[in-house]
């Protein structure tokens, strides 16, 4: 971490102001004020207006200053003393430190800290008053669930890690930060059950943390892609939610979350492929249940990977695989169209892709507008001007819905990634051609690691009693080991199931 | 150095990738640029053959009325080639129209009743040979009438008629079991078995074919030309011989363990109708050499109702019940038996598949039996019958309302 602010700070009050002065130019929200207490004290208090809480500020720190009983304290003492009487005697705010370089002091300074120095001292007393403007915990807006806590990560750092700390109130939940971004200084924080989390793993995650160079963090994201296994994937390799008890659950299966200031998004490692499957909601509702609609995430998956390169394939090249009945009515349907089925399947993938991306993008008041036309343009007048085919649009829609039901947006793009490249293999060559991609998507997935874990664990090195819970959700007196792939130090999280009830 | 050559290998290996893409787009087909034949049918000409193809229409199907002719011409279009061999008229159609035709979809084959007498071996070549047809498609003869009549007639209900013969004989030989269902894959299997001859379902033409292929046909009550299953066509290998009644055919049925639902009536002792159904039905067949003689053994178990009493037997005690079910165990024996004394006495053919069934058991009687009786073995077989019958259910109702009718 470099800083262009060197050096310690004088002891002359002017020297200081002046050279802060060189270094922050004529930042209008510097405030600098001037004390003078009695005869021989002189003090100066500098913060960043809009970092701190202002009436804390003048409630404690002000107030007490100028309170008769501090003047007579800090009268005929020598500077250095006065910083001590300050800090034990006077001051009543918690988090006091004592600064004597400017790099610290600017860091501080720029991190909503208030700064006082004492006239004839080369140090400065720094008092933790942060306040700032902020969102506060609402509902996540990721990954929505029907039961199960509805409190999300918000923007602040601080909150964040007490929000998991409220959940998992345990003396070895550690929690380490740093700073990351040569110019941002984001405070980046992991947390970890230091007699869970497998210690390797914990340093290696510090090793790629500290080796970052760059100038700015400004989300979670950038620390994903250059801590990631592997850059070139579509797959990703780091889980990211912006649940709480998601993260809580990581944590305490033996990984470590990587929490960065000013974004609510928490990063997970190491974390597998069937990971991305799986809802918090799984463990908050019947096993049944919860192993049904994985199940059915993994259907949708599929749905959205094959379903247009299927339908490409088995028109152009399979058509004996379709019932006859079935085939004469797509042959009408297709009647008029004019382009070969690939270029319809492409066109109409495309023109979905369009709307989505408007309709993320579009202002709400217009919103509606965008959804006629997707709905009445693309869905009916298309077809009835016999421009595609009306079966065409059942496999784009479905195409489209299903990729919302995996709960983890990173691996639905994965998949509209991947169906264009089936496409396109399928319009070449059918089902062999599907089956060859199938083969390099394989190929490429078990080749992933995410921090030396195997992506495709627990089917991919075949761990039986893993799959308790990663296709299945087995109720939880069954689920008494954590996954293995985490290489824990504890493996066993419940002892031999002694239930309530009998 | 050794690295060097590694990347530059592994920076060729994914060229090789590219060879599969030569292959590409090979053997692509829009579906808009196919023509569908649903039914086949085969006939002889004075040279060659005659080549029927019943083609359909897509655009006259569907619901959706985008452009083409509709929904409201005919379903279907039939082309007609008179062809040197089959594979021609697959050649010639594009001649006379502008779509390829596919033969994924056939749903019949029918062959002319003059080409079945005369041999069907060589026609089906083409058939298996091609990659394109599936073999599940049911084969049968045009009764008395050239298959191009059969497939010239419209029907009503089912708008293809293809459909239609396909489903109707699906149909009928499960609930009625006076037809049989034969694909082409078993058509060709009894062909190629020792000891088994085919057997094919005849479909006839009621009615005038020319009038059959006019629309009109479809647009009345009681269609002017139909299309009804008829008559089970017996072949000596792939030579048709003659044609075997309802009545042997469903003993056909019985022996070759292929009865799923059937009805068969009888009179008590004062003349009253009742009309019992077999529900569900199967057939054991066993082999025993005796003395070096084969004996066949034949039992059924079946699964009755009882659906219709015409007249005043009263079904009130289990006596009685056990009496139907021993009348209708001898019912049973007697269609077996009649059906296979009848066919021996008429053709002398086994179409039963009794050979393939001894040599089966037991390959070294069956060469025995071949030898002592040549072709003719069927007539002196040793077959035994036996069935069992349990009457399940008796209706709604118990004794006939007809005795409570006051005058």
């Amino acid at each position: 971490m470099k800083s262009t602010v060197e050096g310690k700070l004088s002891n002359r009050l002017e020297v200081n102001n002046e050279q802060l002065y060189k270094l922050m130019g004529e930042s209008t929200d510097l405030v600098r004020k001037q004390l003078k207490l009695g005869e021989h004290t002189e003090l100066a208090i500098f913060y960043i207006d809009g970092l701190i809480d202002n009436q804390l500020l003048h409630n404690s720190i002000l107030y007490s200053l100028q309170e008769g009983r501090t003047l007579a304290l800090l009268e005929e003492q020598d500077p250095d003393k006065k910083i001590e009487i300050l800090t034990s005697r006077v001051l009543m705010a918690g988090d006091l430190t004592v600064v004597r370089d400017y790099a610290k002091f600017v860091h501080d300074l720029l991190s909503g800290n208030v700064m006082l120095m004492v006239e004839g001292t080369a140090s400065a007393l720094r008092i933790g008053l942060p306040g700032w403007e902020d969102r506060g915990v609402s509902e996540p807006s990721s990954q929505s669930v029907v039961r199960g806590p509805m409190e999300g990560f918000s923007e602040n750092l601080r909150t964040n890690t007490a929000l998991i700390r409220r959940k998992i109130k345990d003396s070895q939940l550690w929690l380490e930060t740093m700073q990351i971004g040569r110019v941002t200084q984001t405070s980046v924080s992991i947390m970890y059950l230091s007699h869970i989390a497998n210690k390797e793993l914990v340093q290696e995650v510090k090793r790629r943390l500290n080796s970052i160079d760059t100038d700015s963090i400004l989300e979670s994201g950038y620390i994903e892609e250059f801590i990631q296994d592997k850059v070139a994937t579509p797959f990703p390799t780091i889980y990211n939610s912006d649940r709480p008890d998601t993260i809580a659950a990581g944590i305490l299966e033996g990984k470590v979350a990587i929490l960065v200031d000013g974004t609510p998004f928490v990063l997970l490692a190491p974390t597998v492929f069937v990971s991305f499957f799986q809802s918090a909601e799984d463990y908050y509702q019947r096993a049944d249940i919860s192993t049904l609609l994985r199940f059915i995430r993994f259907l949708a998956f599929f749905i959205t990977l094959f379903a247009p390169a299927f339908y490409v394939a088995i028109t152009t090249f399979h058509q004996e695989m379709i019932p006859t009945n079935l085939v004469i009515s797509l042959a009408a349907q297709r009647e008029t169209v004019p382009f070969p089925t690939f270029v319809e399947a492409l066109m109409m993938e495309l023109t979905y892709e369009i709307l989505r991306e408007a309709g993320v993008r579009i202002p709400k008041n217009v919103g509606q507008a965008v959804s006629i036309v997707g709905t009445l343009v693309i869905g009916q007048a298309a077809v009835a001007a016999g421009f595609i085919s009306s079966a065409m649009v059942i496999i784009v829609s479905i195409t489209a819905i299903s990729s919302f039901v995996i709960p983890e947006a990173g691996m639905s793009i994965a998949a509209r990634i991947i169906r264009f490249f089936l496409i396109a293999l399928a319009g070449f060559m059918g089902l062999y051609g599907i089956l060859c991609g199938v083969f390099l998507v394989v190929l490429h997935l078990v080749s992933l690691r995410s921090f030396g874990v195997p992506y495709m664990s627990p089917l991919g090195p075949f761990r039986p009693a893993d799959l308790k819970d990663s296709i299945f959700r087995f109720p939880w007196p069954f689920l008494r080991t954590r996954p293995q792939e985490n290489r824990t130090q504890n493996l066993y999280r419940q002892n031999r199931s002694k239930r309530g009830g009998s | 150095m050794t690295s060097r050559i590694k990347r530059a290998v592994a920076a060729c290996l994914p060229l090789l990738l590219l060879s599969l893409l030569l292959s590409g787009c090979w053997e692509r087909k829009e579906l808009n640029e196919l023509a569908f034949v649903l039914a086949l049918g085969f006939d002889k000409a004075e040279k060659g053959y005659n080549v029927t193809m019943q083609v359909v229409i897509p655009s006259s199907i569907s619901s959706q009325n985008a452009g083409g002719t509709g929904g409201s011409g005919v379903p279907v279009v039939v082309y007609n080639f008179n062809v040197p061999t089959i594979y021609e008229s697959l050649r010639k159609f594009n001649l006379i129209s502008s779509r390829s035709p596919y033969m994924g979809h056939i749903r019949v084959l029918v062959i002319g009743e003059e080409l079945a007498r005369e041999g069907v071996g060589e026609t089906l070549d083409v058939i298996k040979r091609s990659r394109e047809p599936r073999m599940d498609f049911y084969v049968m003869v045009a009764r008395k009438t050239t298959a191009e009549n059969v497939l010239k007639v419209l029907t009503p209900l089912d708008r293809l008629p293809a459909t239609k013969l396909f489903s109707s004989l699906d149909k009928s030989y499960r609930i009625s079991s006076k037809t049989v269902a034969v694909t082409l894959d078993k058509f060709i299997e009894d062909l190629l078995y020792q000891g088994e001859n085919p057997v094919l379902t005849g479909v006839e033409v009621l009615g005038d074919p020319e009038a059959g292929s006019e629309k009109t046909n479809v647009e009345q009550t009681d269609p002017r030309t139909k299309l009804r299953y008829d008559s089970v066509a017996v072949f000596k290998k792939d030579k048709m011989i003659g044609w075997i009644d309802d009545n042997l055919t469903i003993g056909y049925n019985y022996v070759t363990d292929n009865v799923t639902k059937n009805t068969g009536n009888f009179k008590d002792e004062h003349g009253t109708l009742i009309i019992i159904e077999a529900l569900t039905s199967a057939t054991r067949r066993k082999v025993k050499i005796i003395d070096g003689e084969p004996h066949i053994y034949l039992s059924t178990e079946a699964l009755c109702n009882v659906e219709e009493i015409e007249g005043n037997y009263k079904l009130d005690t289990e006596d009685k019940i056990k009496l139907l079910e021993e009348v209708t165990e001898d019912r049973v024996v007697i269609r077996m038996k009649e059906a296979v004394e009848g066919i021996s006495k008429k053709f002398n053919l086994d179409i039963f598949g009794f050979g393939q069934s001894i040599y089966r058991k037991s390959p070294k009687a069956w060469e025995r039996l071949k030898e002592r009786k040549g072709e003719g073995y069927l007539k002196t077989l040793h077959v035994h019958y036996e069935a069992s019958v349990t009457i399940n259910r008796i209706g709604t109702i118990d004794n006939s309302f007809l005795e409570d009718i006051k005058e």
